[in-house]
């Protein structure tokens, strides 16, 4: 039997790699390695492996954060409106991609959502502050889900303009000569071959929208209805910092992302590279 | 497969349209105040709900509605609400600087005739007046000197410094045996800000209490006062007893460093000692005025007001009225011996508390041998980042200029002043 021979470089490439595995692997390495010690044991060492795994650290997180009701609250939020965002974008992206070339209209909301994607939300949060009081939607999950949707359909959009186009026009002629409507040929031809890039779409805005602070802070504001992100600022004061409990809440919160984008990873970097290369 | 994952998708949405809370307004004769806070802090938070509890079982037509929110936030939350027309009954402020601010705009009602009042520290209250009016009460009394490992002072014969050169031999001291002698937490520039002003608000504010002011208006400057220059020479002079890496090592890091016992003493405020006796329950801390010349009745024990808590300009009686009993609760004994003791702080309302020895010490040091901050101008934040922020730079090198670092300040003020 002929042995494979390794050569230098091979030893090489691999050592690389794994140095930058180990890059990305040692802060979450750490932060779960914190949330197993007690502040002295923290004090004594930041890197040092815990004498006894610290289990108090979880369970007082979980009492603080109130954490099945924030992630109930969370979870609340975030499904909702990644199907809206899903459906809207899908739809939108379809209008865009297919007759940009021919109406203006479209022509123009497509520079709308890139307009869009250029304004931070710090600017919009004292109007949109007014707005929900005014409506009476703040500390209200939907009126966060409307936010939410509203704040990232026009980066959905944008990704869906290019897959759309990837699309050819033939198979929804086909579908037209048959018989069918517009409306249908999308659903029932288009759609399920935006597969990719809507699981694209779906799982990044699932990490993106649970780790949201920035409009949960703002409305959300009555504790019944915070989310986990706001929950964990409660192990930061002013000036001390309970990082063994924040980070137990932290890895307990990003338990349901990390399966999400375990299972569908493979979507995302097809649907983002497939969707880029065809703008 | 798909049927299970469109079904809990809509069960989800269902379930967000429905099973939500909407905003509480008031209903009938029910009276809501919010508190807006950022004392998210276990032992402050355990206050908060005690208060809660208490006002809401005394006042059963009245709902106290808190939300807390994270110190970063507190200002941007607290101003969005402001300009949308939805101010929470009561929130706090900082400084009488921001009481004066806030009050310019109309949002906060005079509390000159609260009670309560007759329970603060009178010398606190300053801080809360403008113009007259009572617009704050303090809630707590901060402290600035140094705190130390008293075990470790105790181990190599060390006696609380009075003087610049009686610190310096500690320091070497200390030193010769590998401890080092100050945890500096300078990688945070609020953290460093607590070291040179511990030495300047001790000569140069208490001996002049429009110091700030003058500079501010360029009535005068900074090169030419000769006892800010000496101060600035002072906290140059000590760099070789700081920690290694000294801008590189954070606030954290240095309450580790002091409750691990590697080093003995940091310049800092009261907070410290909660802070650091979290990492070591066991440990002893003392406290100290840093000293600043060779003259020990210079060396004073800085005493500042902490935050305060304001009430909103309501127009109706009845709200204000319901503000004022929850004020009487909140600065009553029983509630700030929750405060002192749960949450660890120097509350602004004398009391018998069982509270942590360094903080009982500055609580009841004595008044000669203090200075006390409440009521004089200082910086407001834009000056005081400058101060902060030029002090820092100068420091991060291996030489320091006292002159670049005077001309540096003057030409920052007098930029702002154009």
């Amino acid at each position: 039997m002929r042995k494979r021979k390794i050569s230098v470089w091979t030893i090489v490439y691999l050592l690389l790699v794994f140095l930058a595995m180990a890059v990305f692997i040692l802060p979450i390495g750490l932060a779960v390695l914190t949330s197993f010690k007690s502040k002295p044991e923290l004090a004594k060492s930041v890197i040092g492996l815990p004498k006894a795994l610290y289990l108090k650290n979880y369970s007082e997180a979980m009492i603080r954060s109130d954490f099945v009701h924030s992630l109930k609250n969370t979870a609340l939020v975030v499904l909702p409106s990644v199907v809206l965002i899903v459906l809207c974008s899908s739809m939108s992206g379809y209008a865009v991609a297919r007759y940009a070339k021919e109406k203006r209209a479209f022509r123009v909301l497509d520079k709308l959502y890139l307009a869009s994607l250029m304004i931070p939300f710090q600017i919009l949060m004292i109007p949109v502050y007014k707005i929900y009081k005014t409506l009476k939607m703040l500390n209200f999950l939907p009126g966060m889900v409307l936010m939410l949707v509203g704040t990232s359909i026009a980066y959905a959009s944008f990704l869906y303009v290019g897959f759309v186009k990837s699309i050819p026009r033939e198979i929804e002629e086909s579908a037209y000569m048959d018989g069918c409507s517009e409306f249908k040929s999308f659903w029932l031809i288009t759609f399920p071959l935006l597969k990719p890039i809507s699981a694209t779409v779906a799982s990044l805005h699932v990490m993106w929208l649970w780790n949201d602070f920035n409009i949960s802070v703002i409305l959300l504001q009555k504790e019944a209805v915070r989310t986990i992100t706001i929950k964990q600022f409660y192990f930061f004061g002013q000036y001390t910092a309970d990082y063994g409990m924040a980070f137990a809440a932290a890895i307990l919160s990003m338990i349901p992302v990390v399966l999400c984008f375990v299972f569908m990873q493979k979507y995302i970097v097809n649907g983002i590279t497939v969707g880029a290369v065809k703008t | 497969m798909k049927k299970a994952t469109v079904v809990m998708m809509m069960a989800a949405m269902v379930a967000s349209m429905s099973g939500t809370v909407m905003a509480a307004g008031d209903s009938g004769d029910t009276i809501t105040l919010t508190w807006l806070n950022h004392y998210a802090e276990a032992g402050k938070q355990a206050w908060i709900q005690s208060v809660k509890e208490q006002f809401e079982a005394k006042y059963d037509n009245v709902i106290l509605n808190i939300e807390t929110v994270d110190a970063d936030s507190h200002k941007t939350i607290l101003q969005t609400k402001l300009a949308s027309d939805d101010a929470p009954a009561i929130f706090d402020l900082a400084s009488n600087a921001d009481l004066a601010i806030y009050n310019e705009s109309g949002y906060l009602a005079d509390l000159s005739d609260f009670e309560c009042l007759n329970n603060v520290d009178a010398d606190l209250l300053k801080e809360g007046m403008v113009d007259g009016k009572q617009l704050g009460i303090p809630i707590e009394l901060s402290g600035y000197g140094v705190f130390y490992n008293v075990d470790i002072f105790e181990q190599y014969g060390l006696e609380e410094p009075k003087t610049l050169s009686e610190l310096r031999q500690i320091c070497d001291t200390l030193k010769e045996n590998g401890v080092t002698p100050f945890a500096t937490p300078f990688a945070e520039a609020w953290a460093f800000s607590c070291y040179p002003r511990a030495l300047y608000d001790e000569v140069c504010w208490h001996d002049d209490g429009d110091f700030w002011a003058k500079l501010m208006d360029r009535s005068e400057k900074f090169a030419d006062s000769e006892s800010f220059k000496t101060q600035m020479e002072t906290t140059w002079s000590l760099h070789e007893y700081w920690n290694d890496d000294a801008f590189g090592t954070s606030w954290d890091s240095a309450q580790q460093l002091m409750a691990n016992g590697e080093a003995a003493m940091c310049v800092h405020g009261s907070w410290a000692v909660d802070g650091i006796t979290s990492y070591n329950p066991d440990i002893n801390i003392g406290v100290f005025p840093m000293p600043v010349s060779e003259n020990p009745e210079e060396a004073l024990m800085i005493k500042e007001p902490g935050q305060q808590l304001v009430l909103y300009n309501f127009e109706d009686e009845a709200t204000k009225e319901a503000a004022r009993n929850l004020y009487n609760l909140i600065y009553s004994q029983d509630s700030m011996k929750v405060y002192a003791e749960e949450a660890h702080q120097m509350p602004s309302v004398a009391g018998d508390y069982d509270m942590l020895p360094a903080l009982a010490e500055i609580m009841n040091y004595p008044s000669e041998q203090s200075f006390s901050e409440a009521g004089l101008t200082r910086l407001d934040s834009e000056h005081q980042d400058i101060v902060f922020e030029t002090i820092m730079n100068a420091c991060m090198g291996d030489e320091f200029d006292v002159d670049a670092l005077l001309n540096d300040l003057d030409t920052a003020f007098d930029n702002i002043a154009q």
